[in-house]
């Protein structure tokens, strides 16, 4: 396998004028406000990949892709796709890239839109007529090929910008927060369309910072925190496979029982007449299984949990901020918390 | 289907209230421009800037801008240069800064000289821009034409016209009567029968080619040169008057008298009118009978000719005096006529004095206003409370009008309007009929009527009681003859 | 090609985006201002409505300049609709290229029709003018002995007007009347003009807003009509000096400084042939206008290239 992307000691800043404009480029010496977007970004995507790049807003990824993409200029380092230099038009027709939500000139109609970029693309007309009309029926949007993008919902649009992206029939395919403002539905087939351009031997690199959605189909992810790289690797060697938390969700349960609860939970959640008892070991959580069958209550579900990208990533990033202060980590609150707002979603 | 409910249609109701209110307060704004206007005090100056500013400033549109600025001068000629202070000058710049922005708008000098040589009688102003006019359009005759016929008919400077000439004669397709017009120009200078022949052929020449406006513009004309003319008959009879008494008349009725006054064939204005008319409707026509309509304009008059502009001519007591006394013997019997017997003058030209001498003392009331916050009192307006040229007198009369002004006006204009717009100078009570319509222009654009479009004659005049005081003739001005009296009256002097 | 497909679009989004309802504009502006003309002028009227319209085409392809002109790449940088654009095997200066050829197609467009639609007006005008209507009807009325219906006069006259004005277009004012003579020449010398006045918008919108950009164009535009007042600054110190030699030093430099801004600044001037219209005269082809027209708008097409290519997109 070879590498696509290569990406060495990749360096954003941002200079912000006097003027109060923002650029990349002039450095004025009086006055300036700088934000190190990306800091020394080093990274490797191999063939055939589902490449995650993930973070949090601000962590640079959106402007990790721009450099891919020509849009922004590295302020040092450098990169390289299929083994040339960014703006190399040769390797531009083999890329496939779908912004972060993308807008697209919403006066043209579906066909007009692909047509548009298969001209850009520079497919002759031939081509362009064989490959529109199957690139429409892929993302779903058969039936919206003459009604101009304007009419088009959120979701459509996305699809539509999918679409624009896969034209060329590309081997690496590039999505910045392609599932961002879609329902459940639509990134479910995003997620599956993704699946689907990986056994096609496509290379695809996404960004989001909705974890679940890379955790199910990512080969390998990096996450970035304030334009550093965290961390590397295939999802299996950062998140460990050791079960942290035990939740048990119980109903009506006894007095007595509702006591032994609020002593030997890490975490104890009420709503209602409802409970959710989280243990740090199963044997507790087993002995309140037990005395709930037992008649002291009535049990709603248990559930051992395995860490999650999610988790991992918050307790780098905990761990990354602590290390910055020299504090220990403090992470059940914050992970419980999050936890909560899960399940109660 | 509800369209609107009860808060928009309270919102509506405020909206249009607030826009009443507006409205209601513009309405004051507009009244009180009226009211300065009205009072004739208030005197606009028209500010123009320089043309080479302007030149910067139009960008590259300056033919748009030029046509801009001369819809505005039409409007200003509609409605008589109000806004001017009666001198020629901001209307030579107006034209000015027109053709600087456009020097080959060739209508814009054709119109600037009729209203600064026609209109307002600013020769001088007339040729000046007709000559700039020719230097930026040297392939246009028609400019050369009008500078020939301004410095003729109006500055009377025959030698002025054959400069004029030189400029028609580099022109390529200058037609032959341009060109005969320099050889008749020293002829035609006292050579009324000739010019008048020469009018008629352009008005017909106009009337022909459907441009009815120039036609119209001819029409008037008329008027300056026959009033030249008739004056020229007075000048011959005093001439006869001074031989056989060795004497200037002190009236203008002494003159009438079969021996001083033989009767002569002259072209009246109700003639031309008719003629005008007829040609108009077959200019074809009348080009034909050229011959027969000039002789059809001549009559046989008896006695003392009518003014072509409709008022009445007099002897002016005070320059005759003057003449007398100062000038009469240092000029030669070989003089021109008009050296000899200047003291002829038609009634219009004191109504323009007595016209001007208002408009003066109201603009001293104004600015008496604004330095003493008073009106001045009857003492204060002493040196203009005098006798006024036509008999009458001016009046100050310093209680306040309806519009909270005093009123300042002469007795004569009194009586000419029956006490009814002291300030607007001799209007009558009947609009008269317009002497001249433009074609093409909304009525409200037509040219007001000025004293002169009025029909003065004696009968009219005394029916309004206005010859009390005036000086007037003992018996009917003039006596057109009819068909009986054409055969007897002798051919037309020269 | 893909030069021209960005071209094309561009030429699209004006069109869908209703930019052409100014064109409905220009058309109450010709037919309200031929009416206040005759109504208000007693002369020179058919001069008036020449001024007026070869002034109104100039001045609404300039406004479409400037006021589309601006806000193109802004707006592609704004929404973001240039991602994906510059994402594809394209340059930037394919894109900036299409761009300003889209503009100029839509300002050629506009131009043509705003020409076709007074040409009509003119010719329309004179075939129902007083005489040549009175003389038209009354050989009609000869030749069909009574039965000359002015309804059908006006119905040829119309469609005569628009296949004439239609034929003036296409042999590129070669074929006119007295009526029309010029009108022609000066709308592609407006479009030649409006060739530097767009790339100057494109250039100032490539790295500012479109407020800026549009306050700049129009100082560009500015400054290229009184250019030649900038030359006669430099004229002007000399006359009064009464000679060159007699400047003095801050005059000298003053005077090259002159000379130098009226170089570099674009001349626009050489573009305004719009009094020989007035004057109804034929507009001389200039084969050294077409050159400097292109050539500077080349020249500020470059440095925009070169200013977009340094852009970080945000």
């Amino acid at each position: 396998m070879s590498a696509v992307i290569e990406i060495e000691g990749l360096t954003k800043v941002y200079v912000q004028d006097f003027l109060g404009l923002e650029h990349g480029r002039v450095k004025m010496r009086f006055r300036n406000r700088k934000r190190v977007a990306l800091d020394h970004l080093d990274l490797k995507i191999e063939e055939g990949q589902i490449f995650g790049l993930l973070g949090p807003n601000g962590a640079g990824k959106t402007t990790t892709i721009k450099i891919l993409m020509g849009l922004h200029y590295a302020t040092s380092g450098n990169a390289r796709i299929m083994g040339k230099a960014l703006g190399d038009l040769d390797v531009k027709k083999q890329i496939g890239f779908l912004p972060e939500n993308a807008n697209f000139y919403d006066y043209l109609t579906g066909e007009e839109f692909l047509d548009f970029y298969g001209q850009l693309y520079g497919m002759d007309r031939a081509s362009r007529r064989r490959r529109i009309p199957e690139l429409l029926e892929l993302v779903g949007l058969g039936h919206a090929g003459a009604i101009p993008l304007r009419g088009y919902s959120k979701g459509m649009q996305q699809r539509a910008g999918l679409a624009q992206a896969l034209l060329n029939d590309p081997k690496l395919v590039i999505l910045d927060e392609p599932q961002s403002g879609l329902d459940p539905f639509g990134r479910k087939e995003v997620r599956d369309l993704i699946l689907k351009l990986k056994e096609e031997g496509k290379t695809v690199m996404f960004s989001s910072h909705i974890l679940g959605d890379a955790e199910m189909i990512c080969d390998r992810v990096a996450i970035l925190h304030q334009g550093k790289l965290i961390a590397e690797g295939h999802l299996g060697e950062l998140l460990s496979t050791r079960i942290s938390d035990y939740e048990v969700a119980i109903s009506d349960p006894s007095e007595a029982l509702l006591k032994e609860l609020r002593d030997s939970t890490t975490r104890l959640v009420e709503r209602r007449t409802d409970f959710l008892a989280v243990f740090d070991s199963e044997d507790k959580a087993k002995a309140v299984i037990g005395r709930v069958v037992a008649g002291e209550g009535k049990l709603l579900g248990y559930t051992p949990r395995r860490e999650t990208l999610e988790d991992y990533f918050i307790r780098e990033i905990e761990l990354k901020r602590s290390a910055e202060r020299g504090n220990a980590p403090v992470l059940p609150a914050a992970k419980n918390e999050t936890q909560e707002e899960a399940k109660e979603a | 289907m509800r369209f609107l409910n009860v808060k928009e249609i309270i919102l509506l109701a405020a909206a249009s209230a607030i826009l009443a209110l507006c409205a209601l307060y513009q309405d004051k704004v507009v009244y009180h421009d009226k009211w300065w206007r009205g009072s004739g005090a208030y005197v606009q100056k028209v500010r123009l800037p320089k043309p080479e500013v302007v030149k910067v400033a139009a960008l590259g549109y300056d033919n748009l801008y030029a046509d801009y600025l001369t819809l505005k001068a039409i409007q200003q000629f509609g409605a008589g240069w109000r806004t001017t202070d009666g001198s020629t000058e901001p209307i030579y710049e107006f034209f000015d800064l027109i053709t600087e922005l456009d020097p080959h708008f060739t209508g814009a000098y054709e119109f600037g000289n009729m209203i600064l040589s026609d209109d307002r009688g600013d020769h001088e102003a007339g040729m000046r821009l007709v000559e700039k006019g020719i230097k930026n359009n040297p392939d246009h005759w028609k400019l050369a034409y009008l500078g020939i016929y301004t410095s003729i008919w109006g500055a009377e400077d025959p030698e002025r016209a054959l400069e004029f000439l030189e400029y028609a004669k580099r022109a390529e397709d200058t037609p032959g009567y341009v060109l005969r017009m320099g050889e008749f120009a020293k002829r035609l200078m006292g050579n009324y029968p000739a010019a008048f022949e020469f009018l008629m052929e352009q008005m017909i020449d106009y009337l022909e080619k459907g441009q009815t406006f120039e036609a119209e513009v001819a029409l008037l004309r008329f008027q300056g040169s026959l009033d030249s003319w008739y004056k020229q008959e007075l000048r011959k009879a005093a001439e006869r008057y001074h031989d056989a008494f060795d004497a200037h008349p002190a009236q203008i009725e002494e003159l009438f008298d079969p021996e001083i006054m033989p009767p002569y064939q002259a072209p009246t204005m109700e003639n031309i009118r008719e003629i005008f008319e007829l040609a108009r409707k077959s200019p074809a026509d009348a080009r034909d009978r050229m011959g027969a309509l000039v002789q059809a304009a001549y009559e046989p008059i008896v006695g003392l000719p009518p003014d072509p502009f409709g008022t009445w001519y007099y002897i002016d007591t005070e320059m005759r005096d003057e003449f007398i006394s100062n000038y009469a013997l240092d000029i030669s019997s070989t003089a021109p006529l008009q050296q000899r017997f200047p003291y002829f003058a038609a009634a219009r030209e004191e109504l323009e004095d007595v016209n001007q001498r208002s408009m003066d003392a109201q603009r001293f009331i104004l600015d008496f206003k604004q330095k003493n916050d008073d009106f001045p009192s009857a003492e204060d307006m002493a040196a203009y409370t005098t006798a006024d040229p036509m008999g009458g007198h001016y009046v100050y009369n310093p209680e306040l009008s309806d519009e909270g002004f005093p009123t300042f006006f002469s007795t004569t204009t009194m009586r000419v309007n029956e006490g009814r717009e002291p300030r607007m100078g001799l209007r009558g009570l009947e609009m008269p009929e317009r002497p001249v319509s433009i074609e093409g222009m909304p009525d409200y654009l037509q040219p007001e009527p000025s004293i002169w479009d009025y029909p003065v004659d004696i009968e009219w005049a005394r029916g309004r009681g206005l010859l009390e005081g005036v000086r007037i003739p003992r018996q009917p001005a003039y006596i057109t003859g009819g068909g009986g009296a054409t055969a007897e009256a002798p051919l037309p002097s020269s | 090609m893909k030069v021209l497909a960005i071209a094309v679009n561009t030429f699209k989004e004006a069109v869908r985006n209703r930019i052409l309802y100014v064109l409905l504009f220009f058309a109450v502006l010709v037919l309200l201002g031929a009416w206040v003309a005759s109504t208000l002028s007693i002369f020179g009227k058919e001069k008036i409505i020449r001024d007026l319209g070869v002034a109104a085409i100039n001045v609404i392809a300039v406004l479409i300049a400037v006021f589309v002109g601006v806000g193109q790449i802004y707006n592609d940088l704004d929404k973001k609709t240039i991602y994906t654009i510059v994402s594809k095997p394209i340059s930037r200066w394919q894109f900036l290229l299409g761009k300003y050829l889209g503009l100029m197609l839509t300002i050629a467009v506009n131009v043509l029709i705003m020409t076709f639609f007074f040409l009509a007006v003119l010719y329309f005008r004179h075939f129902i003018s007083d005489e040549v209507i009175s003389q038209a009807m009354g050989v009609a009325m000869g030749e069909a002995a009574g039965g000359g219906s002015i309804l059908l006069y006006y119905i040829v006259s119309f469609l005569k007007s628009v296949f004439m004005a239609i034929g003036t277009i296409l042999s590129l004012g070669l074929y006119n009347t007295d009526a029309t003579v010029g009108i022609m020449g000066a709308s592609l010398l407006t479009i030649l003009e409006l060739c530097v006045i767009t790339a100057f918008a494109i250039l100032f919108s490539s790295f500012s807003s479109p407020t800026l950009s549009a306050f700049l164009t129009l100082t560009a535009f500015i400054i290229g009509r009184a250019n030649r007042d900038i030359y006669y600054f430099g004229e002007l110190l000399v006359s009064r000096a009464r000679g060159f030699e007699n400047l003095e030093a801050g005059q000298v430099m003053a005077f090259y400084l002159s000379r130098a801004a009226a170089f570099l600044t674009p001349n626009l001037d050489r573009f305004n042939k719009r009094d020989l219209v007035a004057e109804m005269q034929a507009i001389p082809f200039d084969p050294l206008a077409v050159l400097y027209g292109l050539g500077y708008a080349a020249v500020v097409l470059m440095v925009a290239m070169v200013i977009f290519n340094r852009r970080n997109f945000k």
